[in-house]
């Protein structure tokens, strides 16, 4: 038989048995771990089998293995098969798939008995497959004993069957092994068997692979047919059927392979055996061995048919009915009876057998030892295959172990010291005593504690093992002393927690964003409180002090001073010194004489006390002197004081200085004399010491020197005697030499001269007159002074100007404002002030702060006295430290002052002059207000707890605790510390020396100031970390690109355009900054130095005032334009609601008017929408009417009468206009259009750049671009010279005549979003060469027969629509609420009429409240008021025209231009003339001023006009209802009818009574009525409830300088000068000729101009021509006056230019340009330019 | 005189508990250093990401430094709060990361962090919103010892970062 078919079967039937037994492990060791099998097992098997034995059966549970080795045993389960089916050839195909079948537990315990006893040669062999299981035993036991657990029953049946016949020793004997129970499992081995030897065969199938071993027992026979019983159960048998699929595979494979392996195992056998076995063994196995081919051939057979035909159901079935058959099985089972019979029948063979298993046992190890190999690598593949039907893993039960068995082991291994005390001498060697050292005084170490009982132990262990060594020789274990530390090297970490580490619970709150708190809030729910006791305040000085006032106070201070140098007592002091030391010298000089060996050391003593001597003298000296002057300049201010009071014949102040003089008695006198005789004496002595110790060293010094200058004479001497007698020698012809030789000579000194000797009764007398100086001679009566405050106080003086000082001092209180952190915080009652300058305000203020402290002012206002209320002081009170209690605080004085000027009229001093208050000479310093304020600050505490409730101490604004002193002195920036500071503080400091916790510092300290330690012997970073720096800071700050870049980012204005910035810093150039630190570091430069003109002066100041309000304006508008709100971030639809939706559905139904659109609003775009689209200006020119048409036909082309010219005169077209729009430096022309009424209706584009590409509204309102539009005549000359080519040629030049032109400031434009309307052209009064057409062929119908002068002849009209694309988001009008100079009544009554209006009509904004220029709001009727026009021409009266000219004549900014943001800031008229600028408001206001002065009815008149959109007009009433507008800004006049008046829109009227605002339908002013008294038309703001203000800021009377002419003449000449070389420049390519004679004509012309705009005169045009008629005969001459108020240069020079006069490129033309300045008064000037071309006639 | 400039954007936040964030952002640099140009701290906008976890502010960063030194390399720190839908805001997280010291693109996560309260506060936190929050932000970023706080892992800020470096080679500092 195969080796592999056997291992099959046996790991196989170890999983079985596994199952069954649940054993796992120990089978497997047995069967693996073969070498050694018996060993191993005993030692494994133990436990397993312990627990299972011991658990289910008592009676069994003996442990064997411990108890007795028993050598021979096996422990492998036997379990003995008995296929039933052996029986019965004809039913083995189906039981063979079922495999055998297991018998009984009987026959298993016979087998195993049989093994036990009879041969363990078989249960060698075994070994290598060894443990079965029989699956059905447990059926057997159940039905025996009815267990229900298979396993158990299984473990136990054997038990049974054995209890009744076999004693327990056999039982236990039985039990203790692994029962190793051979079982064939493999069906196609128990089939061999089966045809084999079916009637003995049970014992073999029994045994597993007993085939080869033979080692069925002679019980064989018994067993075959008992199971015929049993038999039945086969079938049912899952295991054992699977098992049959699966050995067939191995058998078919190996079958040859197990022959042979059968056979050498045969052959192994019969040697080892063939003594020993049995003979009726050998012949079974020869039975077995002969029937054996045929045998499995069969089976083989029959196995793949079944296995092919029924696997599959016979599985399911053996499944199914596996319950079912167990059920049978427990009916069926062999009786009882059986059952012992068969057993003891087994036990009887075995018995039998019993011998011979020794040696056969030895052989078959070996031959497992064979085996081995293949053995292990089936099983390792079975496992594989077999996983789903057998469990690898299974669960076990941990052991436990006996535990009194275990203490008993452990009873041998431990040992257990006893905790006993132990005897001293059991630890000491015999005979010797205990010593002890400490009692020998040497030190012992504290030892580490230990618990008794434990060191008992210890000792008792070491006694035990013997080894005294380790006690020492007082009995005591040898330890080293306790190792532990009591001091901490490292702080204790729990408690003091950096605060910054706090952390604290916050609530979720809503953000709110908008508001930028700095302060850091207080959590509210802790409780500050922060007290303030304000008490009292004490002029030192106040303006109102009189005379005798401050002369008291300086007598008072004094006093003081004396008091307290009178009571330190210098003089008592420096003397009791001074006796002290000379008594000790003259000690000391006696003994010195005395003993004759003055040593050394004595000799310096006595001169250190001289000295000691020398310096206290002096110091006396000097305190008594000072003491005395004190007492002088005391009794001094007395005096004074005394003299001021009878000078000013009342008292004002109480003090009263009393002098105590103590008369002295005779003998006193005497007794001082002698005294100071005495005194006197001794200073002399010690006076004359010095001197003569003075004189010696003088002496020897003289004699020094002396010395030295004699041997330099004597030196000097011999040399030019030697020279001489070189001279003598050499014969010296050179004078010169000499010279230079007795140059060279060293300069000899003059003989130093010999001290002067003393002179000693001068030198006594000197000493004398100082000691008298400084200490009271005798005689002198004994001074005691005493201020009291006794003085009555004249109650009424006669003098009115004390009168006046005290009704102002009466008048005078104070009142303190608190401010916590900038804010305030309360305010006192306004308390009185005193007569004697004392405020008492003992006020107590207590404030929970929500806010960490910064701050603490207290602001002192006075009231009354010499001012309004103002300002005398601010200080600034410390916050207290967080451990001051208010109740623990002193107040203490806080010191202010003040630095006003103040001078009164009355006896007051005033302060901060140098008047001399005194009457004598003597002059105090000059006096400022100054003051002391007696106050404390302290935290509250809490009254229960005393907790002061003041924040952490961090938080506690600056106070700096002592121990912050110590840290500053410590902290020094160098890391080093300034010992000299720091044993000043703990000088100061209570530190307490003989602290032990101190004593370090004070070493350090003494260590220091030996100086022992200098040198820093620490490493600190920062002082090193200058060597890391690249460079240092400055270099930051002044490299000029980083600044550039900086300066950029801070958006200076300077640089705020700046695009881009250089990389290397040499690319800069140097000036970049200069504009910018010129602004910083001269806020007001000289105006002086930018022009000598004083005329440029003045407006170039009016200019930079301007700016700087500007400057200041724009701040405050980019800051509030910098708080965005959602709708500027985020553009949001409307989600449609019902409303929104519904109007569409209205509009659907509405009737469709395709002939009256509706405009639709542009979408706005932000600002950030616009990026990187270009913003351009779009221009629809649309027409112009009335211009100009030609006049004068060029007679000479006419003459040449070329057929072109003849066509083009006889054209009816006149003039060929186009416009030419110009928009930052870009211009665009529309096509020439021809006649006097051209339409051209034409798109133009001009791209938009704002400064720095920066579209935010506040930048674009920065922007000061404007639009210019030109009129323009384009003229074509021919230059064909041969008529001949004029078939084929075109040679033509064309001209440019300039008629009229309009300019708009972008910033209307910016306003409005759009313009559009027709616009007056401005035009020169007189245009050269052309002409209007006659009135007649206007189209104007509004032309008024009566009032020919507001005919428009002179006008020329564009219509334009001016638009930008995209549209512009408009500034928000600055909403910032200024502080108001109206009573609040009269702000909220106007600014509720100002709404309702509003409500009314939303864009009728009547102005009510406006803005000086001082930021407060005023209303605007304030502003007017009937002011005196200048006087323009002498001996004239000032009429309407000459005022509306002066007006004009102030040159007009554009309010939006000039105050961004829509500010409504007017300027007063005075300002307007002072800064020579304005708004259309301002001039208009003045205007309006002008106009009531000449009795009229004039008005402001608000409203929108062209094309400056709001504007300001004058209306003036002129009778019956008959109105007409004055236009400020150019002096025109205009009818109210006038169609083509530049206003549009009328808003509101102002005059200095009333506000009204327009409530009628229209507004055009042709349709308005102007009737202020109807008030369904005009709804006044003021009226019976309310008046208005009456007061008006305005002056009563305007200043007007005259102009200096001579400056004007300069200007003028400077003008004409520059325009005429600009022309030059302006005509590169050409030469420029100049007509003088035009000029000079010209210049006569122009005076007149301006006259003709007073109206006096109606000289007129006429007379211009008339003039101009000798050069218009020569010469084709085009030209135009331009006039305009002088701002500067550079606008006049671009107006010229604008104009287009150069254009001309004729190389004959001829130019004449002159420049007339009519001077007004107040240096405002007009300009007249008067610019003409001129081409001569031919 | 060495420059860094400091190009990027927070991009936003993930793994937060939730994601309706915002954050509070400065940079912080020694005192050799200068800020140029560009705004030093700001805050970005609320974020409320309705698809995914992940919150996006992409909130530019440009700042220009100059210094002398390269202590007190510039840093970054954060505060992130969160927004609850009531529309409180707690905070969430604090972090800071400092800005890289070699030139060119980096992709930084700044990890935060919060602190823990007592059993109260979190409970407290749990029902009512907010929660402890540091007396004295400063802390995030000095060297100061933390070893008191209790802290809680918060989410990651993620930032992209250009650094551009100039004149460094001149003192000697390579990269």
């Amino acid at each position: 038989m195969g080796d592999t078919e056997l291992v099959n079967l046996h790991s196989s039937s170890k999983k079985e048995m596994n199952y069954a037994w649940g054993i796992s492990e120990a089978d497997d060791e047995t069967s693996i771990i073969k070498p050694k099998p018996r060993k191993r097992l005993e030692t494994v098997v133990e436990t397993p089998f312990n627990l299972p034995v011991s658990e289910t059966s008592s009676t069994v549970d003996a442990l064997p293995p411990l108890r007795k080795p028993m050598p021979r045993r096996r422990k492998q389960k036997e379990i003995v098969l008995s296929p039933r089916d052996l029986d019965s050839p004809a039913s083995k195909p189906s039981a063979s798939d079922s495999g055998f079948v297991l018998s009984p537990g009987r026959s298993s315990a016979a087998s195993s008995h049989r093994l036990e006893d009879k041969g363990i040669s078989e249960a060698d062999d075994d070994d290598s497959v060894e443990v079965r299981t029989i699956a059905f035993r447990p059926q057997e036991a159940i039905a025996e004993t009815s267990f229900d657990n298979p396993v158990q029953l299984a473990t136990f049946s054997p038990v049974h069957s054995f209890k009744k016949p076999v004693p327990s020793r056999r039982k236990q004997k039985l039990f203790s092994p692994p029962q190793e129970l051979a079982s064939p499992v493999s069906k196609t081995s128990t089939s061999e068997h089966v045809l084999v030897h079916s009637p003995g065969r049970s014992s073999v199938s029994s045994r597993g692979r007993g085939e080869e071993k033979d080692s069925g027992p002679s019980s064989l026979p018994a067993r075959a047919d008992t199971p015929a019983s049993i038999s039945s159960q086969h079938p049912s048998v899952g295991e054992t059927s699977l098992d049959g699929s699966r050995s067939l595979t191995s058998q078919s494979d190996t079958r040859s392979y197990r022959e042979r392996i059968r056979d050498r195992v045969r052959s192994e056998r019969d040697k080892a055996a063939s003594g020993i076995v049995q003979a009726h063994q050998r012949s079974r196995l020869k039975q077995r061995l002969l029937a054996k081919p045929a045998t499995s051939r069969f089976d083989l057979i029959l196995q793949k048919e079944e296995r092919q035909v029924e696997e599959a159901l016979q599985k399911h079935e053996t499944t199914r009915s596996k319950w079912k058959s167990a059920a049978e099985n427990l009916r069926k089972l062999p009786s009882e009876q059986e059952c012992y019979d068969f057993f003891t029948q087994v036990w009887d063979s075995e018995t039998e057998e019993t011998e011979p298993h020794t040696p056969a046992s030895v052989q078959e190890t070996e031959e497992i030892e064979h085996e081995g190999g293949d053995q292990t690598k089936l099983i390792t593949s079975e496992y594989l295959g077999l996983q789903d039907e057998w469990d690898i893993v299974e669960d076990t039960i941990p052991t436990c172990l006996n535990m009194e068995e275990v203490h008993e082991r452990e009873k041998n291994l431990y040992f257990y010291p006893d905790s006993k005390l132990v005897p001293v001498e059991a630890k000491l060697p015999p005979d010797q005593e205990p010593r002890y050292p400490e009692a020998e005084g040497l030190y012992i170490g504290t030892q580490l504690p230990l618990s008794g009982r434990n060191r008992c132990r210890v000792e008792q262990r070491i006694l035990v093992s013997g080894e005294l060594k380790w006690f020492g020789d007082d009995g005591e274990i040898i330890s080293i002393p306790d190792p532990r530390s009591t001091i901490y090297y490292k702080p204790l970490l729990f408690d003091d927690v950096s605060p910054l580490l706090e952390t604290q619970y916050k609530d979720a709150v809503p953000l709110d964003l908008d508001k930028h708190s700095v302060m850091q809030p207080i959590d509210l729910n802790t409780m500050y409180l922060l007290g303030i006791e304000i008490q009292s305040i004490v002029f030192t000085h106040h303006p109102l002090f009189s005379r005798e006032h401050v002369l008291a106070k300086l007598l008072n201070d004094l006093y003081e001073k004396h008091c307290r140098r009178v009571s330190l007592k210098n003089e008592d002091r420096l003397g009791g010194r001074l006796q002290a030391l000379r008594r000790a010298r003259n000690a000391l000089r006696i003994s010195l004489e005395k003993s004759a060996d003055t040593s050394q050391e004595q000799k310096e003593r006595l001169r250190k006390y001289n000295t000691e001597i020398q310096e206290v003298r002096q110091m006396h000296m000097s305190e008594c002197r000072r003491d005395r002057q004190l007492l002088g300049s005391v009794l001094q201010a007395w005096r004074d004081l005394k003299e001021v009071r009878e000078l000013q014949q009342y008292i004002n102040t109480p003090y009263q200085l009393r002098i105590h003089a103590q008369q002295i008695s005779r003998e006193e006198a005497d007794a001082e004399q002698e005294e100071w005789e005495k005194l006197v004496q001794a200073e002399w002595e010690d006076f004359k010491e010095e001197k003569t110790e003075e004189f010696t060293k003088q002496k020897r010094e003289y004699k020094k020197v002396l010395a030295q200058w004699k041997k330099k004479r004597k030196h000097m001497k011999t040399r030019r005697q030697q020279q001489r007698e070189k001279e003598e020698s050499i014969e010296m012809d050179d004078d010169s030499t000499k010279d230079e030789d007795s140059e060279d000579e060293v300069p000899m000194g003059k003989e130093p001269k010999p001290p002067n000797p003393i002179d000693w009764s001068s030198l006594r007398n000197e000493l004398e007159g100082q000691l008298k100086e400084c200490f009271r001679p005798p005689g002198e009566p004994k001074l005691f002074l005493e201020l009291t405050q006794s003085a009555t106080i004249t109650i009424d003086s006669e003098n009115p100007r004390e009168q006046q000082r005290r009704a102002a001092v009466k008048r005078c209180s104070l009142f303190i404002r608190l401010l916590y952190n900038g804010q305030e915080v309360c305010r006192t009652k306004n308390q009185p002030l005193t007569a004697q300058f004392e405020v008492i305000l003992k006020e107590k203020v207590a404030m929970r702060i929500a806010e960490w402290p910064e701050s603490l002012k207290v602001e002192l206002y006075e009231e009354g006295g010499s001012f309004g209320r103002h300002v005398v002081a601010e200080v600034f009170i410390p916050i207290p430290s967080h451990t001051t209690a208010m109740e623990a605080v002193q107040s203490e004085p806080y010191e202010f002052s003040n630095t006003q000027v103040i001078t009164f009229s009355h006896a007051g001093v005033g302060c901060g002059t140098y008047s001399s208050v005194l009457p004598s000479s003597r002059n105090i310093p000059c006096l400022y207000t100054t003051g002391v304020i007696m106050c404390c600050a302290g935290w509250a505490t809490e009254k229960s707890s005393g907790k002061i409730l003041s924040p952490p101490e961090k938080y506690c604004g600056s106070h700096k605790s002592d121990c912050a002193d110590l840290m500053d002195i410590v902290n020094l920036p160098e890391g080093t510390v300034d010992m000299e500071k720091l044993r000043k503080w703990a000088e100061s400091s209570p530190l307490d020396p003989n602290d032990p916790s101190n004593s370090s510092f004070f070493y350090c300290l003494k260590n220091a100031s030996m100086g022992l330690t200098t040198e820093p012997t620490y490493f600190r970073l920062d002082p090193l970390q200058s060597e890391f720096d690249f460079c240092r800071m400055e270099d930051i700050i002044n490299n000029p690109r980083l600044r550039l870049l900086y300066l950029r980012d801070r958006g200076e204005p300077e640089f705020r355009g700046l695009r881009q910035v250089p990389i290397r810093e040499k690319e800069i150039s140097e000036d970049v900054f200069k504009a910018y630190e010129k602004r910083l570091a001269s806020p007001q430069i000289e105006i002086g130095t930018i022009s000598t003109d004083p005329l440029d002066i003045h407006r170039a100041w009016g200019k930079r005032f301007l700016q700087e309000i500007r400057q200041r304006i724009l701040k405050q508008c980019r800051q509030a334009q910098q708080y965005r709100k959602l709708e500027d971030i985020v553009t949001e639809d409307q989600v449609p609601d019902i409303g929104t939706l519904g109007l569409t559905f209205m509009q659907w139904l509405q009737p469709k008017r395709p002939l009256k659109p509706a405009r639709k609003e542009r979408k706005k775009v932000t600002v950030q929408g616009l990026g990187g689209q270009d913003v351009r200006l779009i221009i629809n020119v649309v027409r112009a009417f009335d211009v100009p048409v030609r006049k004068d036909i060029d007679t000479v082309q006419q003459s040449s009468s070329s057929a072109f010219h003849q066509s083009q005169k006889f054209s009816t077209v006149p003039v060929r206009p186009f416009v030419e729009v110009t928009f930052q430096g870009v211009s665009k022309r529309t096509t020439t259009a021809l006649g006097n009424n051209p339409t051209w209706n034409q798109d133009l584009q001009l791209p938009m750049r704002p400064p720095s590409g920066d579209f935010t509204p506040g930048n674009l309102q920065e922007m000061q671009d404007t639009l210019h539009l030109h009129l323009f005549d384009e003229i074509v000359v021919d230059l064909l010279e041969d008529d001949r080519m004029r078939d084929t040629n075109i040679h033509q030049r064309l001209e440019r005549h300039w008629l009229g032109s309009l300019s708009i400031p972008f910033i209307t434009l910016y306003h409005n979003a759009r313009i559009e309307g027709t616009f007056k052209l401005y035009s020169p009064p007189v245009l050269l060469g052309y002409e209007r057409e006659p009135p007649h062929r206007q189209f104007s119908g509004y032309v008024n027969e009566g009032h020919s002068s507001f005919s428009h002849q002179d006008s020329t009209f564009l219509t334009i629509f001016i638009s930008v694309q995209p549209a512009l988001n408009p500034p928000e009008p600055f909403k910032e609420q200024l502080e108001c100079g109206e009573p609040p009544y009269l702000q909220e009554h106007l600014q509720n009429w100002e709404q309702e209006v509003l409500a009314l009509y939303p864009h009728r904004k009547p102005k009510t409240l406006v803005v000086d220029i001082s930021g407060k709001s005023m209303c605007v009727t304030r502003f007017i008021r009937a002011i005196a026009p200048p006087e323009v021409l002498e001996g004239e009266t000032t009429n309407a025209h000459m005022a509306a000219r002066f007006v004009s004549m102030i040159p007009s900014v554009a309010g939006s231009v000039l105050f961004p943001g829509l500010f409504d800031i007017w300027l007063s008229s005075d300002q307007v003339l002072r800064l020579l600028s304005g708004d259309s408001e301002d001039h208009a206001v003045l205007l309006c001023c002008y106009l009531l002065y000449m009795r009229r009815r004039a008005w402001v008149l608000l409203g929108t006009g062209i094309p400056h959109g709001p504007t300001a007009y004058v209306l003036e009433h002129r009778g019956e209802g008959e109105y007409c507008l004055w236009d400020p800004a150019s002096g025109q006049f205009f009818d109210v009818h006038s169609s083509f008046c530049p206003l549009r829109k009328v808003f509101c009227l102002i005059n200095d009574e009333n506000i009204w605002a327009n409530v009628q339908n229209v507004e055009l002013p042709q349709h308005t009525k102007f009737d202020v008294n109807k008030r369904s038309d005009w709804w006044p703001a003021f009226g019976r409830g309310i008046g208005s203000p009456t007061t008006s800021i305005q002056p009563q009377v305007l200043e007007y300088n005259n102009t200096s002419p001579a400056a004007v003449q300069f200007l003028q000449d400077k003008i004409e000068k520059h325009l005429r070389d600009s022309l030059v420049k302006w005509r590169r390519t050409a030469r420029t000729y100049w007509n003088r004679y035009c000029v000079a004509i010209l210049r006569k012309l122009l005076p007149a101009l301006e006259r003709e705009t007073w109206k006096l005169d109606s000289a007129g045009q006429v007379d211009h021509i008339h003039e101009l008629q000798h050069i218009l005969g020569s010469h084709k001459m085009c030209g135009f006056p331009i006039n305009m108020p002088y701002t500067n240069m550079a606008a006049l020079t671009e107006s010229v230019r604008s104009t287009g006069v150069y254009y001309i490129e004729s190389p004959e033309v001829e130019f004449a340009l002159a420049v007339y300045i009519h001077p007004y008064p107040n240096n405002v000037l007009s300009v007249w330019i008067y610019v003409a071309s001129l081409m001569r006639r031919r | 005189m060495a420059e860094v400039h400091v190009i990027g954007q927070i991009v936003g936040a993930s793994n937060f508990p939730s994601s309706t964030l915002f954050c509070k952002w400065a940079f912080h640099a020694g005192g050799a250093w200068k800020v140029v140009s560009g705004l030093k701290e700001g805050q970005t906008h609320i974020d409320n990401p309705e698809y995914g976890e992940t919150t996006y502010w992409c909130h530019p960063v440009d700042i220009h430094f100059a210094t002398r030194g390269v202590q007190g390399w510039p840093k970054i720190h954060f505060q992130v709060y969160h927004q609850d839908r009531f529309g409180r805001c707690e905070i969430y997280g604090y972090g800071f990361i400092h800005v890289p010291t070699t030139p060119g693109n980096h992709v930084l996560e700044c990890v935060t962090w919060r602190p823990v309260g007592s059993m109260r506060d979190q409970i407290n936190q749990f029902f009512l919103g907010g929660g402890p929050q540091l007396k004295n932000p400063d802390v995030v970023y000095s060297g100061q010892d933390r070893y008191r706080l209790q802290t809680e892992t918060m989410g990651v800020i993620h930032l992209e970062l250009n650094v551009i470096l100039r004149n460094f080679h001149k003192f000697g500092v390579e990269y």
